[in-house]
């Protein structure tokens, strides 16, 4: 299903709902909540254990790897926002070379980065670790830990698990079988629990 | 090197996270303590010898290899066979920066000493004619006597490769992956003590196995107590 389909569909489960106002089943409020409700649905699969996110990951070919003189770091800026898991992965589920032969990645954390520079593993495997953190533009980028000029690749392929909101109209959203309900009931709870329509505080009461 | 009897420190980390269902995100820490692992297990269980051929120095040393844990023996061939130095710990082996150089220093003048005019190391006799001495502090051997540029070193390595793909025995394969195992989840406190028991289990067996494999075959035993190397008839 794609995500216009996606947002019909509520717009279509929502309109029997007479406690939702019609000014609340805009197709772009629809979206947002069915973005909170998405993003806190794999967010929460992910920190239950459920290693398998690859299906509801995007690909994403021909990442440019540039290096950092001033910080000596290989790097690649994220071509989309990711989804912040707080697992070690995060949002990146897999980086691999374009042909996906050759460099092998795993990812590292960075807080942990120093304990692994300090021992023997850093100098002895082949594969390259990678960090998930800002740069100094406050942009999300990739480090590589163990690139240097010799095994250096120009380009590499990301498997990204992305928030809702950035999909485009006609991507295909995935949703974890069995967990479609339970998707409509948390756009339902949110829409049961938005805030009232007049924010103003002059200490009157507050009309619904 | 392709060979089915050998394997690489690789495998056994990778087979060791594909048991325990373990993703990529774990690969350095796993990687990190194989390396401790088998550095244990090369060292103390598995048998093997490292030989390779070093140059000399100008002062007659050599640089031990990195992985190098203990010298077993020194040598240049002969024959066909290694001809092995003596250990003389008393060889002279403090040396001084001069002019940026690296120099020994002068030995004292003995030629009016009458009693010592013929004793060299040319003089048949003794029980050898060369002599090293191994500094481990400075990672040094001290050769004397040898007018070579080359000599052979027999060692215990630590078994790991620094500059290339580690590679291990194929029968420390499963004891390897049986001390990871233990290691790593002897430090999860999520782990039950009843699964750490099992894990010591398997190792212990995997050990014995292994010490086993190395252990030598009743013919070997019976041609060291009959000593057959010199061809006396066999009964």
């Amino acid at each position: 299903m794609t995500k216009d389909q996606l947002i019909e569909l509520f717009q279509y489960r929502l309109s029997g709902i007479p406690t939702i106002s019609d000014k609340s089943k805009h197709p772009e409020i629809i979206s947002f909540m069915i973005g909170l409700a998405f993003n806190q649905m794999i967010g929460e699969l992910n920190a239950k254990g459920y290693k398998n996110l690859s299906p509801y990951s995007k690909l994403f070919i021909n990442i440019d790897v540039v290096y950092n003189s001033d910080i000596d770091v290989y790097y690649s800026l994220l071509p989309i926002d990711i989804s912040t898991l707080t697992d070690v992965k995060s949002g990146i589920r897999k980086i691999q070379s374009m042909q996906g032969k050759g460099l092998e990645f795993a990812p590292m954390d960075r807080e942990r980065l120093e304990i692994i520079e300090g021992l023997d593993v850093s100098s002895l495997t082949d594969i390259i670790g990678y960090t998930i953190g800002k740069n100094e533009d406050g942009d999300l980028a990739v480090d590589y830990f163990g690139m240097t000029s010799e095994n250096y690749i120009t380009h590499v392929k990301m498997y990204l698990l992305i928030p809702f909101e950035a999909y485009e109209d006609d991507d295909i959203i995935n949703l974890p079988a069995g967990q479609d309900a339970m998707l409509f009931d948390m756009v339902v709870k949110l829409f049961n629990g938005q805030p009232p329509k007049d924010m103003k505080d002059n200490h009157n009461e507050i009309k619904y | 090197m392709d060979s089915n009897a050998q394997a690489t420190l690789k495998e056994v980390v990778l087979s060791t996270m594909n048991l325990l269902n373990q993703d990529e995100s774990e690969y350095f820490r796993y990687y990190q303590i194989a390396i401790e692992c088998f550095r244990d297990l090369k060292m103390n269980f598995i048998k093997g010898v490292q030989i390779t051929q070093l140059p000399m120095d100008t002062l007659n040393r050599i640089s031990l290899p990195s992985d190098c844990v203990k010298v077993l023996a020194i040598g240049i061939p002969y024959n066909g066979r290694l001809w092995t130095f003596t250990i003389d710990n008393d060889i002279y082996k403090y040396t001084s920066i001069e002019n940026g150089v690296d120099t020994s220093e002068s030995d004292i003048d003995l030629e009016t000493t009458d009693n010592l005019n013929n004793v060299g190391f040319d003089v048949k006799g003794g029980i050898n004619e060369w002599y090293y001495t191994v500094d481990y502090t400075t990672r040094l051997i001290h050769i004397l006597g040898v007018n070579r540029s080359d000599v052979t070193i027999h060692y215990v390595s630590d078994g790991i490769s620094i500059d290339g793909i580690t590679y291990i025995p194929r029968e420390a394969f499963l004891p390897l992956r049986a001390y990871l195992i233990k290691i790593v989840q002897d430090y999860d406190p999520t782990i039950s003590m009843v699964q750490k028991s099992v894990n010591r289990e398997n190792y212990n067996e995997q050990m014995t196995r292994l010490i086993r494999f190395h252990a030598p075959t009743i013919d070997q035993i019976r041609d060291t107590y009959l000593k057959t190397i010199y061809q006396t008839p066999k009964r």
